[in-house]
């Protein structure tokens, strides 16, 4: 194809961001309706809130709900780079080599007249830090290359769509005890926004591979979109057991909800929604779907390289390629913050200051920057994790994907929901003892159904059963030869 | 607050519904077996339905204002729409095993279209109306293209979910427009805002009211809206098609009866437009029917001309105010036997893959088995409305309720085609009664099937018989 | 009529999502298409909001954009659907006559419903109106036939599909 003008480049350039930029007053404009009205504070410097307070009403909450936007995305966008840096270098640890531990190293010179004479034979070291600024100037300079024949504005839609839904996931995060500064809107629908922005991510990947006129980005867009529907349902119905838990969906509650003391009686521990038996099979339901949901190892399939080449992703390249890069470590980061929500206690620390005293810390967990240090620290965390699953686990193949989601994930998050249910019930009506006794045996009860459709007779017959519903030909045994006795005689 | 739900209303759909999930759950366990346990716990249930709904009875009873409505319209739909479904269970698994169709799924399949029957016989209120309406489609549209391996089963069942889906939106739509118009979903708010609600309202209510009259009328195939029932009848399985003809359409006529009705002293205007898409529906079965070779095609015709009946009775209803529901009652008792007894007939003579198509195939029917052709006679004559059976009283009601409405005109439509009807309904007579070409070995009738072509022929000819009483049991008389 | 931000906000998101309606009708490309009707159903989410129904919208944006849409564009993709030209058509009369019926009933609607609209002054809402804690009370109690009904809807559509959608009986 003809190398595009420097005009057309300007103008590709200019459409992408007019995309971006209309995106995120989407956003803005979603979030301002839904906010509630912007609480009073002497906090900021008096002449800019007097500033404030001399605009219409309307305009004061967009300006706080911008300003709020702006505070949440960026705890999300700044550390990309880190983040990729993070993982190269834990993945090299794990995989025993040495990763990128050099770009960024400055040494400058004993005998150059330029250097000033402090810094004369000076060694800094950033450990390879700069490698991922560096490959991000590289592919926002490189050239724009889009293959013939594609769908043009679907093609720069796509990695558009990616980013703004991982931009936007973390808008109804709390990430500190400061309401005037987060969340950027406290809906009461706050768990669902999360659920409603991710299922968005599928048309990202879906417009990219369909986009790109490659049967392998079809390919990749196909499993994409399968393979995010079926990981949502599991993902809801988990998160709606800790919802009845909860009795809220505003993420505001849920984390206050588990600042009580742990199961109610443990008094220094705060109730963390992983230490209850409900939360720890839904937190671990949760996790397993956050990986498929942002198409991480061992779920990428629909970038499966020695399958589709790159999947969704084969055609893109530069700073469209880029993007998708960076929505995917930011939606990683975002879904590390929703698990800490709704199951590691928000912005709390594990242990209930009050409680023992120490005014001091507690006082440190509810300011903003606090509040936010650890938020941060339970991303890095599931950063962590995701890393260290990726360097553990091969990838499934599609129809293990499948079965797990279906046939795992769903009726285990449904028969947790329903034992969660019956705790509340007979929680609320016979008191906590008999509710605990009745969810333990129901526990006990499902384990033992697993166990028997589980068991070895059981599945064979369920595995014919199911040969027989598919009508496939039942799948034999190799024949085991006798062996002939007269042969041997 | 929770509300007080009387269970006793409710019971009978949710036994259904249950059977239906317990008979999925037994055919996932046990699969295609030769003792068909799939089939025997639909019937149970189906029976336990059955025995509830004779046992309740009673006076007129209301669950959640007015979303499940017991009165006695209602009850006797119920109980025609269950024992339907019973008859062609019963009947069903010779048919499968003649067909080669070995999907136990049919079962849970009837059940839950019973249970949509069932909830839009029993209701006075839209949403839980359209949510019935849909339960009983879409497992019909699943029932119809049931048999896989046959291209006009397939070429059916999409036929009627496209054109269902579409008449669907129309029917929501209208729902919508109501709901715009009275600010609720109960269809006895229509009347106050029709008479005193504003001018402006009036006119969104009687878009909404066409609307709906589109959506209701697809689900009875009255006549504009008629198209999709010979092709889906034709290619649908025998014994799905009987339920669609019976038990599917129960409902559909007991709901435009209950909209109908619902316009109370306003229904100037609805009831002339129901009375000619009446018109339409008679003229287009009987007269179209003449013409059919085929006997399904045949008997989708006779069951369109059946509709424009219930459609005069719905019409009488609109203009008269307060007439009572005597002749709805009596009209689908004699259609729902008699169908399904033509059905039964037609069933049974379904063997090793093949099944009577067209008229000839009926020939020599009387000499292969005897009970089948002279049960025929009995059915054929109540579909005419001659003699002493159920047919015939149940036109004559819907006759008298015509004239008390003052609509004499139609009531002389309806005698007139009732007539031409004879015509096409003496051409499967005769050839039932014509000597055999080709396969002239005797029928043999299994239990089931004798037993339901035995109920049928009792409960024609006995409706006649025990009317007076039935008339007291019905709290009419 | 004093014309307020909230107004505005309305204005622009009905407008945005009326045009994107338009879009549904107008591409020749099924794709393009199925993304303006996404994009109204978002939109539509949005409108949502704006009138206190936040559950409503985002369950609007959860079911519709985030799942049915995603499998329209999935079946679309699998049929191949792109090639325009496929799916063109000649001048049809059927088409005038559409337009015709369209246009109609919009005149008839908004003649009904445009003079009840000048007349409301300001929505008043119920404390907690919209809220999940009240969709859910009403749900499970008032609305809790229609409600396990829908689940019967749901049971027999996923049984439907799998009876359909079955291999090839031998």
């Amino acid at each position: 194809m003809a190398t595009p003008t420097a005009a057309q480049r300007a103008a590709g350039t200019a459409l992408d961001f007019f995309t971006t930029m209309i995106l995120l007053l989407i956003f803005a404009i979603g979030c301002e309706v839904s906010t509630t009205a912007w609480a009073e504070s002497g906090k900021f410097t008096q002449a800019f809130m007097d500033w404030l307070r001399s605009l219409d009403p309307t305009l004061q909450d967009v300006l706080a709900a911008l300003g709020r936007a702006i505070l949440a995305i960026i705890p999300v966008f700044a550390p990309v780079p880190f983040i990729i840096w993070y993982e190269r270098r834990l993945l090299s640890w794990m995989q025993d080599r040495i990763g990128p531990n050099r770009t960024g190293n400055i040494t400058f010179s004993r005998t150059s007249k330029l250097i000033p004479s402090f810094l004369k034979g000076k060694k800094f070291k950033l450990f390879g830090l700069a490698q991922s600024i560096a490959d991000g100037i590289k592919l926002f300079t490189k050239e724009d290359i889009m293959p013939t024949k594609t769908d043009k504005f679907l093609f720069i839609l796509g990695p558009l769509i990616a980013l703004f839904v991982a931009l936007t996931l973390g808008g109804t995060i709390p990430w500190a005890g400061d309401r005037r500064f987060t969340p950027v809107a406290d809906i009461n629908v706050g768990l669902l926004y999360v659920m409603a922005i991710s299922s968005l991510g599928a048309y990202g990947l879906v417009l990219a591979g369909y986009s790109s006129n490659n049967k392998y980005s079809l390919l990749g867009a196909l499993r994409a979109s399968a393979q995010l529907i079926s990981y949502e349902l599991a993902m809801g119905v988990s998160l709606a057991a800790m919802v009845m838990v909860t009795g809220s969906l505003k993420m505001t509650e849920i984390v206050a909800a588990q600042e009580a003391p742990l199961l109610g009686f443990i008094g220094f521990l705060p109730n963390w929604n992983i230490f209850t038996p409900f939360g720890l099979v839904s937190g671990f339901i949760f996790l397993i779907c956050m990986f498929a949901e942002t198409n991480r190892p061992p779920f990428d399939l629909p970038e499966a390289e020695n399958e589709l080449v790159a999947g969704y992703h084969t055609e893109y390249s530069t700073k469209r390629w880029g993007l998708f890069m960076m929505a995917e470590y930011m939606a990683m980061f975002t879904f590390s913050m929703v698990f800490s929500t709704v199951f590691l206690g928000g912005y709390h620390m594990p242990i209930r200051w009050e409680a023992i005293g120490m005014d001091f810390m507690a006082g440190i967990e509810r300011s903003y920057l606090g509040g936010l240090s650890v938020m941060m620290l339970k991303g890095v965390a599931g950063l962590t994790l995701y890393i260290w699953v990726r360097a553990t686990y091969p990838r499934f193949r599609y129809d293990q994907l499948m079965n797990l989601g279906w046939k795992f994930l769903l009726p285990v998050a449904t028969a947790n929901l329903i034992v969660t249910a019956t705790w509340i019930m007979i929680s609320k009506v016979y008191g906590a003892a008999p509710g605990w006794m009745f969810a333990i045996g129901l526990y006990a009860v499902a384990i033992a159904v697993y166990l028997l459709l589980r068991s070895k007779k059981s599945r064979q017959y369920l595995d014919t059963r199911a040969v027989d519903m598919i009508n496939q030909p039942a799948r034999r045994a190799p024949e085991v030869v006798e062996p002939v006795a007269e042969v041997t005689a | 607050m929770i509300p007080t739900i009387d269970w006793g209303v409710i019971g009978p759909v949710a036994i259904v519904a249950v059977t239906g999930m317990i008979a999925l759950i037994v055919h996932m366990i046990t699969g295609n077996s030769e003792k068909n346990f799939t089939q025997k716990v639909t019937v149970f249930g189906l029976l336990i339905a059955l025995t509830s709904l004779l046992a309740a009875g009673g006076s007129e009873r209301f669950v959640l204002q007015e979303m499940v409505v017991m009165d006695r319209l209602g009850s006797v739909g119920q109980l025609l729409t269950v024992f339907s479904a019973l008859i062609v269970a019963l009947v069903s698994p010779a048919y499968l095993e003649a067909k080669r169709i070995k999907l136990g799924e049919f079962y849970p399949m009837l059940a839950w279209a019973t249970v949509g029957g069932m909830i839009v016989c029993c209701t006075r209120n839209l949403l839980v109306l359209f949510v019935g309406i849909e339960i009983l489609s879409i497992s019909l549209y699943v029932l119809a293209g049931l048999h896989r391996t046959s291209k006009k089963s397939e070429e059916s069942a999409i036929k009627y979910f496209l054109l269902g889906a579409f008449a669907t939106g129309f029917l929501l739509y209208g729902i919508a427009m109501f709901y715009g118009a009275t600010g609720s979903l109960n269809m006895s708010t229509l009347v106050s805002y029709w008479l005193h609600g504003a001018p402006e309202n009036k006119i969104l209510l009687s878009l909404s009211f066409a609307l709906i009259a589109v959506g209701i009328g697809f689900k009875c195939s009255l006549a504009p809206f008629h198209q999709w029932t010979p092709d889906v009848y034709e290619g649908a399985p025998t014994n799905v098609v009987a339920f669609m003809a019976t038990g599917g359409k129960v409902g559909a006529f007991v709901a435009l009866w209950n909209f109908a009705d619902s316009f109370g002293h306003a229904g100037r205007f609805v009831g002339m437009t129901i009375a000619t898409l009446a018109v339409l529906s008679m003229l287009v079965g009987n007269v179209l029917a003449m013409a059919q070779k085929n006997i399904k095609r045949l008997l989708a015709y006779s069951s369109i001309a059946n509709a424009g009946y219930v459609a005069v009775a719905a019409a009488s209803v609109a203009i008269a105010f307060r007439l009572n529901h005597i002749a709805l009652i009596f009209f689908l008792f004699g259609y729902v036997l008699t169908s399904l007894g033509v059905f039964v007939v037609v069933l049974a003579m379904a063997k090793d893959g093949e099944e009577p198509m067209s008229l000839d195939d009926l020939k020599g029917l009387a000499s292969r088995s005897p009970i089948l052709a002279y049960s025929l006679v009995v059915f054929v004559l109540s579909l005419i409305g001659l003699g002493p059976v159920s047919g015939f009283l149940g036109k004559l009601f819907i006759l008298k309720d015509a004239l008390t409405a003052n609509l004499a005109w139609l009531a002389v439509v309806m005698v007139l085609n009732s007539i031409f009807g004879a015509f096409y309904y003496f051409g499967m007579l005769r050839s039932a009664f014509a000597p055999a070409e080709g396969d002239a070995r005797p029928i043999s009738l299994s239990i089931p099937q004798t037993f339901s072509l035995s109920v049928c022929v009792v409960g024609v000819i006995g409706a006649v018989v025990f009317y007076a009483p039935l008339l007291a049991h019905l709290g009419l008389r | 009529m004093k014309i307020t931000p909230d107004m505005i906000v309305f204005a622009m998101l009905a407008g945005m999502a009326a045009l994107s309606a338009v879009g549904v009708v107008a591409f020749r490309n099924a794709v393009r298409s199925a993304l303006c009707l996404v994009f109204t159903f978002f939109l539509l989410g949005f409108l949502y909001f704006a009138l206190n129904m936040e559950m409503l919208g985002i369950t609007q944006i959860v079911v519709y954009t985030g799942a049915i849409m995603v499998l329209f564009l999935f079946v679309i993709m699998l049929l191949n659907l792109g090639a325009s030209h496929v799916l063109e058509e000649k001048s049809d009369p059927k088409k005038v006559i559409g337009i015709g019926f369209g246009v109609s009933l919009a005149v008839l609607l908004a003649s009904q419903i445009v003079p009840v609209l000048i007349k409301v002054n300001a929505p008043t809402a119920p404390e907690g109106f919209g809220s999940p804690q009240v969709i859910g009370n009403v749900l499970f109690t008032d609305y809790v036939f229609p409600f396990e009904a829908v689940s019967i809807l749901l049971l027999l559509g996923i049984v439907g599909s799998v009876l359909l959608a079955k291999r090839r009986l031998s």
